[in-house]
């Protein structure tokens, strides 16, 4: 039997552990079993026999090469020639324990040289969630988001980590006056993976299609009327009403291709959104091979993308890892390349380890706590601000982030365009908060709050919450935190008669505009169960102005509104405690070139730039 | 016996009756939304509420009772809103996974909770027998999550003998689908190479899921022999002049070992859930990462599909270990 020649060096590790000191132990231990028999009696003999093959057999189990299937592929290799090997293999257990086991490892001579691991040029990742669907049209969760970007490209996209907007597969773009119309000028030469042409009629196609499903995705184009075909290779997109940060959202709005929609759609399913949901049919760098749902999905590079073959030769596999600690591990036995859920405690620790980067940027999701404005003491806002003065900031950015992570300045990250700059860093003042509590009619606290979390024992909701009860047992109240997933966290807060008194709450915004921190959390409509108001927050003024800036064409008006928004929030209404803003922390493997870490992409990876060339 | 089956058979199906609607009634009750999972978190409340119509979710909570054991009874499990495939399907596909860890981590626990148990038996008071059960000790003390990281750390990341995730290494496809457990299809493919990667990929888990269960054993199974072994028929032996092993082996094992049947009947129900938790560790494809999923994205029917099965198989377990101990056993033959 011959061995692939890449198992060798493998048994030779295996040769070598087997003098470790555990096993010695272990025969030691069996030694004085066998002897303390001896001196007792003779039976016994055949159950000793068990024991010891059974050790024999787990060794050799251990030790029997890993990999046995190397994915075929001719791979040209100038590697040096690992020297002929011999490899014999003896497991001697000292008598009168068991008989000597000698077992034979095949002699494996090899004047061919070795080819590198059968990953070499593949990318490997572990991500903890699962995809809940493959198609960009529907939903715009992490994990989809994550992916799409391997299969399809959007008419825009950002410029490498920043926020600024660049040509893909259109090549140019203006917007009229009035902001309604924008048109695009398309890339020529783009196929799709399934050979169809990238042209005017796909743009339509995608957009029609996303608000036709009118799901997820067609949230973010509610303003979207129709695509007006110019020519072939131009287009116009209509809006309902101006939406100034329509551009901002393209990179993420993925082109899809019009004949797979024509091939696989149906009477009940015009937009062939059952074949799409696991299936991928885009322009970008990587083809979808095959998703085994909740386990893996696998991809294979698209030699004809129109950027140019990918570094990555033969693809990328994501495979599904639930536990974080598990990642770790995995990235540091070079199982896997890459980590993108990494834990700042986590970080610090890969830190040490020399093979591997780690890669912390300034982060553009928010975490806070909102309050419910409409029931028991918090209703004051007085109190709310008692609130923000109690809380300790910097203990928090500490303890929940590891140091990873800056301070909120109200609802919109300063890492996003429209951030108001005059709103301050908060800071802990427990002084101040007595003061605003005495003139609320609370001068010793004396009330207790209902505070729900997500669960997760490092999570920041947990500790923000922990924080959060140690400053106010200084005010005399007292915190009661409950741990609910997010589902049926959020579903408490239908009624605000009934909801607890606070929740924390992410904010992971699609794109890089105060759209995504503003829309959704805090006007009147976005109470439960449209979206997550969950302070049931209700100012019409705040409304008003906060539906005008999204209409807003002209950007110095549009920076007026949003400061004045975010005042409001800030001075007047206190809806929330914005805490934190984390930083962004991945995770790589030293070999992995080309990587960056790009917040606006929200943790989504940059395939097309990695390479792998010194991945063993 | 055949009537004992029988009466048994019907009872199983009430249990699983009262299992559906318990299951059903308590996943109602946290107040939660599925549409809100199933349309994506940014949706608008157009959205939500078409889904909830798709869903079946604006219909009364009996009449989705109803409409859920009609289609129960055809075998349909409902649809997944995590695959959007048959949730039967998604089953089938997982559940070799997961019985092949179980099964594994029951063959170790017998081999291993026996072996250890007779030693201990064997010798009695002696260091062997503290040093057995100081291991029961850690063993049955160990939290089963814990166990499975620790293993990870020093059989992958430390000694780099042992795989730590998965069925087969990453980039390596299954081998020709015949069961699903991959142990027995590259038996039947006859590719042993094959077969000592997917034994490599197992000892883990498999270890990380029995080795509470191998300490209980043996101390129930050492428990059991020296019960035995005071005893009048072993006195005679005694009398008769029969060496220790033989006493052990002829004569006390063969009774000592009713009373581990069952609890090794109970462990492999027990196993089912346990894979829960080593299954999230080990990412091992099998119902309990299913299981987690949908909870985590509650869906509904995956959810209830995954209790009924795991409830059918610890049932079915119980009653073949019921009937098998009437065949081990006279005394419980003559009285069924």
């Amino acid at each position: 039997m011959l061995i692939p020649v890449t198992k060798v060096d493998q048994t030779v590790e295996c040769k070598q552990k087997e003098e470790t000191i555990e096993e010695n132990m272990f025969r030691r231990i069996l030694n004085k079993l066998g002897k303390n028999r001896i001196s007792k009696q003779k039976g016994g003999n055949e159950m000793k026999k068990v024991l010891g093959v059974l050790l024999a057999l787990t060794l050799v189990a251990a030790c029997a090469p890993s990999t046995p299937q190397v994915v075929e592929k001719e791979v040209v290799v100038e590697k040096p020639v690992v020297e002929t090997v011999v490899v014999e293999k003896e497991v001697v257990v000292e008598k009168p324990v068991v008989e000597t086991v000698v077992v034979e490892k095949p002699v494996v001579i090899t004047p061919t040289p070795a080819p590198p691991g059968p990953m070499s040029n593949t990318f490997v990742f572990a991500a903890g969630t699962m995809e809940l669907s493959c198609d960009p049209a529907v939903r715009l969760g992490t994990a989809t988001v994550r992916w799409a970007r391997h299969f399809y490209d959007g008419l825009l996209q950002f410029k490498g980590a920043t926020a600024e907007l660049e040509p893909a597969l259109a090549t140019e773009w203006e917007v009229s006056e009035d902001g309604l119309t924008y048109t695009f000028n398309l890339r020529e030469g783009v196929e799709f993976h399934d050979g169809c042409p990238f042209n005017a009629e796909a743009v339509k196609t995608t957009f029609d299609r996303i608000t036709g499903i009118a799901l997820g995705t067609a949230g973010m184009i509610s303003a979207y009327k129709e695509t007006e075909i110019v020519d072939d290779y131009a287009v116009k997109i209509h809006l309902t009403a101006p939406d100034p940060a329509f551009p901002m959202k393209l990179p993420k709005l993925y082109i899809v291709s019009p004949c797979a929609v024509e091939a696989h759609k149906t009477a009940e399913d015009p937009w062939a959104k059952d074949w799409f949901f696991d299936h991928a049919a885009g322009t970008g760098p990587f083809k979808l091979v095959e998703w085994i749902h909740g386990d893996r999905w696998i991809t294979e590079r698209y030699d004809d993308y129109w950027q140019g073959p990918a570094q990555i030769i033969d693809g990328t596999i994501s495979i599904l890892v639930p536990e974080i600690g598990v990642q770790s591990l995995l990235l540091e036995g070079g199982v896997v390349d890459f980590q993108v859920d990494v834990s700042p405690e986590e970080a610090d620790r890969l830190a040490k380890n020399p093979d591997i980067s780690v890669n912390v940027t300034e982060g553009i999701n928010l975490w806070m706590i909102m309050m419910n404005t409409k029931h028991g003491p918090l209703a004051d806002p007085k109190v709310r601000e008692a609130m923000r003065w109690a809380f300790d900031y910097d203990a928090h950015i500490e303890y929940a982030l590891g140091g990873k992570g800056s301070i909120a300045r109200g609802p919109v990250a300063p890492g996003i365009p429209g951030f108001n700059e005059a709103i301050p860093e908060p800071h802990q003042d427990l002084e101040k908060a007595k003061e605003l509590l005495a003139e609320a009619g609370y001068p010793d606290g004396g009330f207790t709050l209902r505070y729900i979390h997500l669960p997760g024992e490092t999570g920041e909701e947990l500790r923000g919450g922990e924080i959060l009860r140690d400053a106010l047992a200084k005010l005399g109240i007292t915190l009661e935190m409950e741990s609910l997933l997010f589902v049926a966290k959020v579903a408490l807060f239908d009624d605000p008669e009934t909801a607890p008194d606070m929740a924390g709450l992410f904010s992971f915004p699609g794109y890089p505009d105060p759209n995504e921190n503003l829309i959704r959390y805090y006007r009147t409509q976005d109470q439960r169960p449209a979206a997550y108001n969950l302070a049931f927050l209700s100012n019409p003024t705040l409304d008003d102005l906060i539906m005008k800036q999204e209409r807003e064409v002209d950007p110095a008006k549009r920076q007026e509104m949003l400061n004045e928004i975010q005042r409001i929030l800030w001075e007047e209404e206190i809806p929330a405690i914005w805490v934190s803003v984390p930083h962004s922390i991945t995770a790589t493997r030293k070999w992995v070139e080309g990587y960056e870490n790009m917040p606006y992409w929200h943790q989504s990876i940059n395939v097309y730039d990695i390479s792998l060339e010194e991945k063993p | 016996m055949l009537e004992y089956i029988v009466r048994r058979m019907f009872l199983f199906i009430f249990v699983l009756f009262g299992l559906t609607l318990v299951l059903f009634f308590l996943t109602r009750l946290v107040p939660a939304d599925p549409a809100v999972m199933a349309a994506g978190l940014e949706a608008r409340p157009e959205a939500l509420e078409r889904m909830r119509k798709e869903m079946g979710l604006d219909k009364p909570i009996y009449v989705q009772y109803l409409n859920y054991m009609n289609d129960l009874l055809r075998g349909d499990l409902g649809r997944s809103v995590m695959t959007r495939r048959p949730i039967s399907l998604d089953l089938k596909e997982r559940m070799p996974a997961t019985l092949e860890l179980v099964g594994v981590a029951w063959v170790l626990i017998v081999v291993f909770g026996l072996g250890l148990g007779l030693i201990s038996a064997y010798y009695r008071g002696g260091w062997v027998d503290m040093l057995a059960r100081l291991f029961a000790y850690f063993g049955v003390g160990t939290p089963i999550f814990w166990l499975g990281l620790m293993l990870i750390v020093i059989f992958f990341s430390k000694l780099r003998l042992l795989p730590a995730i998965g069925r087969l290494p990453i980039g390596v496809a299954g081998p020709a689908n015949v069961t699903g457990f991959y142990l027995l299809d590259s038996l039947l493919a006859r590719d042993w190479q094959f077969f000592f990667i997917t034994l490599q990929h197992l000892i883990l888990p498999a270890s990380s899921l029995a080795l509470g269960r191998i300490a209980l054993i043996s101390r129930i199974t050492s428990r059991s022999i020296i019960d035995q072994m005071n005893l009048d028929y072993i006195r005679t032996a005694r009398a008769k002049g029969l060496r220790e092993r033989a006493i052990i082996f002829r004569h006390a094992l063969k009774n000592a070992f009713l009373p581990v049947l069952t609890v090794l009947g109970l462990q492999f129900g027990w196993m089912l859930t346990g894979s829960l938790l080593i299954e999230y560790i080990f990412s091992w494809p099998g119902i309990g990462t299913y299981a987690i999923a949908s909870i985590v994205n509650f869906d509904l029917h995956a959810i209830m599909g995954v209790a009924m099965v795991i409830c059918l198989f610890f049932s079915g377990v119980n009653l073949l270990v019921d009937v098998l101990y009437g065949f081990v056993d006279p005394r419980v033959r003559r009285v069924g």
